[in-house]
C-alpha cells in the first residue's frame, strides 16, 4: 500500500498552513535554517546503509535472491563459489541451478552466484559486487575468504561503450542513483577517459546522478513502506519468445566471413584491465581467480569481438569460449531469440557448454591468482 | 531544462546572483535577456531565431499600428501581425495535421494524395509566445499599451524564461507596466515565491509524476488492462493533468517572484467548481482569458441572440481544443467542453427566468459538483487517449466496471490517486480554513519550505517525464 504518500500531503499542508509572520523575513535567517537543514539531512542520510535506502532497487533485489540462494547451502563454504558477472546473455543463457548440478553430478560441487543484468556497465557490475559483499555477515564474509572464489566476466562488445551511455537513458536512471556513489562516480570518469570520442560529455550525466545518490533522490516514489525485499532470480528463460530475427541469415553470415585479425580502430574493452585493477583493489582478498567467459553467438561483430579480446589477453590467461565443434551444437534455429540471445532450450545447451567448459579448466580455475585478476 | 532538474538549478543560481547583483535595471533586463535566449537554446538553440523572428514581428508590427493614420491602417496592421504569427504557429504545429487530414479525406473520396507530410519539428512553447505576441499587438491596437520603444524590455516580456516554454500566458497589459518599474529586493515576494516554488515542486515530482508512471502504461494499451484497472488509469490522469500544469505554473510564478515579477494565478483549485463555467475560471485561467479577450469577445462574446452566443462558445471552444495540439482527440475534446459549456448557460438562463421547483442548496451543491466533475473526468480521456479508437476503448471498459471483477483493486495505489487531490481542492483551496489554522512564524516558513524541497527530492519519480503541456 502507498502509504508513504501521507508525507508529501502532510508536508504540503505544513506548506500551506505556515504564513510569514509580522517580523520582516530575514534571507540570512533563511539561509541558516537551510543550511542546517541540509547538514542535518546529510548525517541522516550518511547514517542510513544504501542497502536499506534501496532495497527495491534492482541490484539489492538480485543480490538477495543470489544470498538466500547461498544460504540455503548450508555447505556453500567448503566448496568453490563461482561467481557469474553477466549481461542479457547470460541472464537467458544461463540456468545456474542446471549449472551447480552439473558440476556436482561431475564430481566437482560449487555454488554458482548468478549477478547478470541487462546493460550493466562495467562500474555497475563492480558496485553490485561491493553491496553482495557488505551484505554478508561477518562470519559468511569470513568463511568466504577462506573459499576458493572464481568470478567469470562476460565478454559483451556493448561493455565496450564507455560506462555512462546508459545514463541517457531513462530505463536506467533508477539504477544509476544506486550504484553512482561517489567512489563509482570516479571510477566512471576515469574509465571515460579511455573513451575514444572526446566530445562525448560525462561529467553533466555522472554529477546529476551521483547527486541523486547521495540525496537518495527517489528512494521513495515507489511510497511504499519497506519491508521484506523481493529477490530477482539470476535467469529468465525465453520461453514462449518467438524468434525475432532471420537464422539462416545471420548463421550464413558468420560462415561466410573469415574473422579478421584486428578490429578497426582501437582495441576492444578498453576498460577491462582498469575494471579488473578497480576490482582487486576492492575485492582483492576476495575474487581467488578472474577469468572471462564469452557466450555462443550467431552475430559476426561479436564473434570478431571475442577474438580479438582472446588476442589481447596475456598468456597463459584463461578465457572459456565456445570451439568449432560447440558453434556445430549450435547451429539449430529453434535454439535462438536473435542474434545474441538463446531461447529456453538454447540455455539448456549453453549451460551443458558452460559446465563442461568449466570442468575441463578446472584446475586452472581452482588456481590462485590475485596477481594475475 | 525542467524546473526540476540539476542544470536548471544552477542556471537559476546563476541568474539570480548576477541579476540582482546588478544595480541598474537597464542592466537586468539586459542580463535577463540574454538568459531567456540561453534558456530557450538550451532546448534547441536552432529555434532562437525563431524566437526572436516573433519578437522582431511584434516590435514592428505595434510602431506601425501606432503610427498608422487611421483606423482602418491599423485593424490591417494588426492583420497582418495576427495572420504573420498565427501563420508560423499553424506551420509548425497544424501543417502536418492538416495535409494527413487532407489526404485521407481525399482518399476517401477515391482519388490519390501524392504528398507525403513534412519533416516539422515543434519548437517548444511556440503556442505561448505566438499567444502573448498577439496579445502585445492587439493591446497596442486598443490603445490599452503604447507600442514599447524599447526592443529589450520587449524581448524580456516576450521570452521571459519562468514561462516561456509552458505558461501562464501573460497579458502585455498585466507584466509590460511592471518593467517599466525600478526593481527592488522584495523579501516577502521572494519567500512568497520560494513557497510558490515548493508547492509546484511537490505537485509535479511527487503527484504529478508518479501517478504519469502509474497512468502511462494503462494509456498505452487500454485494451490489455480489466476495467478497473482502466478506471484507475483515467483516475490517476485526472490527478495527474492537474498536479503536473499546476505544479509547473507554481515553479514558473516562484521563480518570476524571485526575480521580482509578478505572474498571474493559473489555477485555483478547479476540481471544487460546481459548473462547467466556473470550471473554465479556474483552469488555465490564462489561456481561458486569453481565448475570451481575443477570440471570444471579437467574435461577439454574449451580444445578440443565445445561438449567436452558443455559436461563439463552441468556435472558441474547438480553437481552444487545437491550440492543445494537432490531433482529433483535442477537437473533440474542446467540442464536448464547449457543448458542455452552452448548455450550462443555457441552464442558467433557464433557471434565471424563476423555477417553481429548486432542490435544496447542499444536494443541489453536491449534484452540480459530482455532474461537473464527471464531464471534466470524462473529457480527459480524449484528450490524454493515444487516439480516437483508443479513447472508445476506455469509455467501454468504464461502461463494464459496475458489471466487471474488481479482484485488481487491491494493486492500485488509491492514496496516491485520492488522498492528494482531496487535500489540495477541499483543504488547500478551502482560503478561510487555511486562513484560519495557519500559523503565522518565520521560522516556520524556512522550516516548511526546506522540508517540501527534501520531501520532493525524496520522493520525485526518477526517469524523465517532461511537462504536459510543453507538448503544447
Amino acid at each position: 500500500m502507498d502509504i508513504l504518500v501521507l508525507i508529501p500531503v502532510l508536508v504540503l499542508l505544513g506548506l500551506h498552513l505556515t504564513t510569514l509572520g509580522p517580523k520582516r523575513p530575514s534571507l540570512k535567517g533563511a539561509a541558516l535554517v537551510w543550511v542546517t537543514g541540509l547538514l542535518l539531512f546529510g548525517i541522516a542520510r550518511a547514517l542510513v546503509p544504501d542497502e536499506l535506502l534501496f532495497r527495491e532497487s534492482e541490484i539489492m533485489r538480485r543480490v538477495q535472491s543470489q544470498l538466500r540462494h547461498m544460504r540455503k547451502q548450508k555447505d556453500w563454504p567448503q566448496h568453490p563459489v563461482i561467481i557469474l558477472n553477466g549481461s542479457s546473455l547470460s541472464l537467458v543463457g544461463i540456468d545456474g541451478d542446471a549449472l551447480e548440478k552439473a558440476l556436482r553430478d561431475a564430481g566437482r560441487p560449487a555454488t554458482v552466484l548468478q549477478f547478470n543484468m541487462a546493460g550493466a556497465n562495467h562500474v555497475e557490475r563492480l558496485h553490485l559486487l561491493d553491496v553482495f559483499v557488505n551484505s554478508l555477515k561477518p562470519k559468511e564474509r569470513e568463511a568466504l575468504e577462506h573459499t576458493h572464489v572464481v568470478l567469470l566476466s562476460e565478454v559483451m562488445r556493448r561493455y565496450d561503450e564507455h560506462p555512462l551511455v546508459f545514463l541517457t537513458k531513462d530505463e536506467y536512471a533508477e539504477r544509476a542513483r544506486v550504484y553512482l556513489t561517489l567512489q563509482n562516480a570516479w571510477a566512471g570518469y576515469r574509465f571515460h577517459q579511455l573513451d575514444r570520442h572526446p566530445d562525448s560529455n560525462p561529467v553533466t550525466p555522472l554529477l546529476e546522478n551521483m547527486l541523486a545518490q547521495i540525496f537518495a533522490v527517489g528512494a521513495f516514489s515507489d511510497m511504499k513502506l519497506p519491508g521484506r525485499i523481493r529477490g530477482i532470480g539470476g535467469y529468465f528463460p525465453l520461453k514462449k519468445a518467438e524468434p525475432n530475427f532471420s537464422f539462416s541469415q545471420s548463421w550464413a553470415a558468420r560462415e561466410a566471413e573469415p574473422l579478421p585479425t584486428n578490429t578497426p580502430g582501437g582495441h576492444p574493452y578498453p576498460w577491462w584491465q582498469e575494471y579488473r585493477e578497480e576490482l582487486r583493489n576492492r575485492q582483492g582478498d576476495l575474487i581467488d581467480q578472474n577469468v572471462f567467459y564469452a557466450l555462443p553467438t550467431l552475430a559476426p561483430e561479436e564473434k570478431v569481438y571475442q577474438y580479438t579480446l582472446r588476442c589481447l589477453l596475456p598468456p597463459g590467461a584463461t578465457m572459456l569460449e565456445p570451439d568449432a565443434e560447440a558453434y556445430r551444437k549450435f547451429a539449430q534455429e529453434e535454439l535462438w531469440f536473435d542474434a545474441y540471445h538463446v531461447r529456453e532450450a538454447g540455455a539448456a545447451q549453453t549451460t551443458e557448454w558452460l559446465a563442461a567448459e568449466i570442468l575441463k579448466h578446472w584446475d586452472e580455475l581452482m588456481r590462485s591468482n590475485p596477481a594475475e585478476n | 531544462m525542467i524546473f526540476n532538474t540539476l542544470s536548471f538549478a544552477i542556471f537559476l543560481v546563476i541568474t539570480l546572483g548576477a541579476y540582482w547583483s546588478l544595480r541598474e535595471d537597464v542592466w537586468r533586463r539586459r542580463l535577463l535577456f540574454v538568459a531567456n535566449l540561453f534558456f530557450y537554446g538550451w532546448w534547441d538553440w536552432r529555434f532562437i531565431p525563431l524566437l526572436l523572428g516573433v519578437i522582431i514581428v511584434s516590435y514592428f508590427s505595434a510602431h506601425l499600428i501606432q503610427k498608422a493614420r487611421t483606423r482602418g491602417q491599423s485593424k490591417l496592421w494588426l492583420a497582418a501581425a495576427c495572420v504573420l504569427q498565427l501563420g508560423i504557429l499553424g506551420y509548425f504545429k497544424y501543417a502536418n495535421f492538416f495535409l494527413g487530414a487532407l489526404q485521407e479525406a481525399v482518399e476517401r473520396a477515391g482519388g490519390h494524395a501524392g504528398w507525403t507530410s513534412l519533416h516539422i519539428i515543434l519548437p517548444v512553447g511556440i503556442s505561448f509566445y505566438i499567444f502573448q505576441g498577439i496579445s502585445y499587438v492587439a493591446s497596442v491596437y486598443e490603445k490599452r499599451l503604447t507600442a514599447e520603444e524599447n526592443f529589450v524590455k520587449l524581448g524580456v516580456y516576450l521570452a521571459f524564461f519562468p514561462h516561456l516554454v509552458a505558461g501562464p500566458i501573460i497579458h502585455a497589459t498585466f507584466f509590460l507596466p511592471q518593467l517599466a518599474e525600478k526593481r527592488r529586493f522584495d523579501v516577502h515576494l521572494f519567500f512568497e515565491g520560494a513557497k510558490k516554488f515548493a508547492t509546484g515542486f511537490l505537485y509535479k515530482t511527487v503527484f504529478a509524476d508518479n501517478l504519469g508512471a502509474f497512468v502511462d502504461p494503462i494509456f498505452r494499451a487500454p485494451a490489455e488492462h480489466a476495467p478497473i484497472v482502466v478506471f484507475g488509469g483515467a483516475l490517476g490522469f485526472y490527478g495527474q493533468i492537474y498536479f503536473d500544469f499546476a505544479g509547473y505554473s507554481l515553479m514558473a510564478i516562484g521563480v518570476a517572484n524571485f526575480l521580482g515579477y509578478l505572474l498571474p494565478d493559473n489555477f485555483n483549485h478547479p476540481y471544487r467548481a460546481t459548473s462547467m463555467i466556473d470550471f473554465w475560471r479556474r483552469w488555465h485561467i490564462s489561456l481561458s482569458t486569453w481565448l475570451r479577450d481575443y477570440l471570444y469577445i471579437p467574435l461577439g462574446g454574449n451580444r445578440g441572440p443565445k445561438w449567436f452566443q452558443y455559436r461563439n462558445i463552441l468556435i472558441t471552444m474547438l480553437l481552444g481544443g487545437l491550440w492543445h495540439g494537432a490531433s482529433w482527440n483535442f477537437i473533440w475534446w474542446g467540442a464536448i467542453h464547449g457543448i458542455a459549456l452552452c448548455i450550462n448557460h443555457a441552464w442558467r438562463d433557464w433557471r434565471s427566468r424563476g423555477l417553481e421547483f429548486r432542490f435544496p442548496a447542499p444536494v443541489a451543491w453536491v449534484g452540480s459538483l459530482l455532474l461537473t466533475q464527471a464531464v471534466v473526468f470524462l473529457c480527459w480521456i480524449p484528450f490524454r487517449a493515444q487516439n480516437f479508437q483508443d479513447a472508445l476503448t476506455i469509455f467501454s471498459a468504464l461502461g463494464q466496471l459496475a458489471a466487471s471483477s474488481w479482484a485488481l483493486a487491491v494493486t492500485l495505489p488509491w492514496l496516491l490517486l485520492v488522498i492528494p487531490l482531496l487535500v489540495d481542492t477541499w483543504i488547500i483551496g478551502n482560503k478561510p480554513l487555511t486562513a484560519r489554522f495557519s500559523l503565522r512564524s518565520n521560522v516556520a516558513v524556512y522550516v516548511m519550505i526546506l522540508l517540501a524541497m527534501i520531501t520532493g527530492l525524496l520522493f520525485m519519480h526518477l526517469g524523465k517525464v517532461p511537462f504536459i503541456y510543453f507538448q503544447f
